[in-house]
């Protein structure tokens, strides 16, 4: 399942894929399959995601 | 500030590949030691020989309790994580060994019937095969039951902790 509020989020920072992986040290790659849900990340990635978007994990990657 | 993280995925990916690559690797060198064993048996052998096959077994076995320890450093017992590990499973052991036990002595008999150099009719296949079983089977047992004991044991005790 894709996970839209991580995409809306970034939307949101105007950055791309590549400029949030650039700025947490992971591949774009990586960033594409957690937006589609195809990989599950730990939650230190999880918090670096956050950090970088300005988010808590509620706001990206909880799901109510 | 940037998050110096490493790329959990690659890292991930990366290890699957390492573990499917050792597992080929160590099959591969184990059906080297048997076609060479079988050769070693037949044919004149010479020092250099003799020397490279106990080289390449003792490393066969150095990487098998390198692997093991490294798993029970870490807590984790090796082939047994789905098991409770208040007990530790004998009868496992026995089974495994019981199964390389029956793949080396038919793979040996075959090997030798397929290049043509048996010649001893089914009475001497089912002697070979039986003395060779009952052969890797004590030697797996013994090899496979202590070492996966001492690491359960290992693994149990840093679990406690």
């Amino acid at each position: 399942m894709k996970n839209i509020k991580l995409i809306v989020a970034r939307a949101e920072m105007q950055m791309s894929q590549t400029d949030l992986a650039e700025e947490i040290g992971v591949t774009r790659q990586t960033i594409s399959l957690i937006e589609k849900g195809e990989y599950n990340p730990t939650l230190k990635l999880c918090t670096a995601i956050c950090k970088a978007l300005g988010k808590t994990l509620n706001d990206i990657f909880w799901e109510a | 500030m940037k998050n110096n993280i490493q790329d959990e995925r690659v890292i991930s990916e990366g290890l699957k590949a390492y573990k499917v690559s050792f597992y080929v690797l160590c099959i591969g060198i184990f059906f080297d030691l048997i076609i060479k064993f079988n050769l070693y048996s037949f044919n004149e052998s010479t020092l250099e020989t003799a020397l490279a096959f106990l080289i390449e077994a003792l490393l066969l076995v150095t990487v098998f309790y390198l692997n093991i320890f490294i798993l029970a450093s870490k807590g984790i017992a090796p082939f047994i994580s789905d098991v409770n590990l208040d007990k530790f499973p004998k009868k496992r052991y026995a089974l495994i060994s019981g199964i390389i036990g029956g793949v080396i002595s038919v793979g040996l008999w075959t090997i030798r019937f397929c290049t043509g150099s048996w010649e001893y009719g089914l009475a001497g296949a089912i002697l070979f095969c039986t003395i060779i079983y009952i052969f890797t089977f004590v030697i797996a047992f013994a090899i496979l039951f202590v070492s996966f004991y001492a690491s359960f044991k290992i693994a149990k005790k840093k679990q406690v902790e």
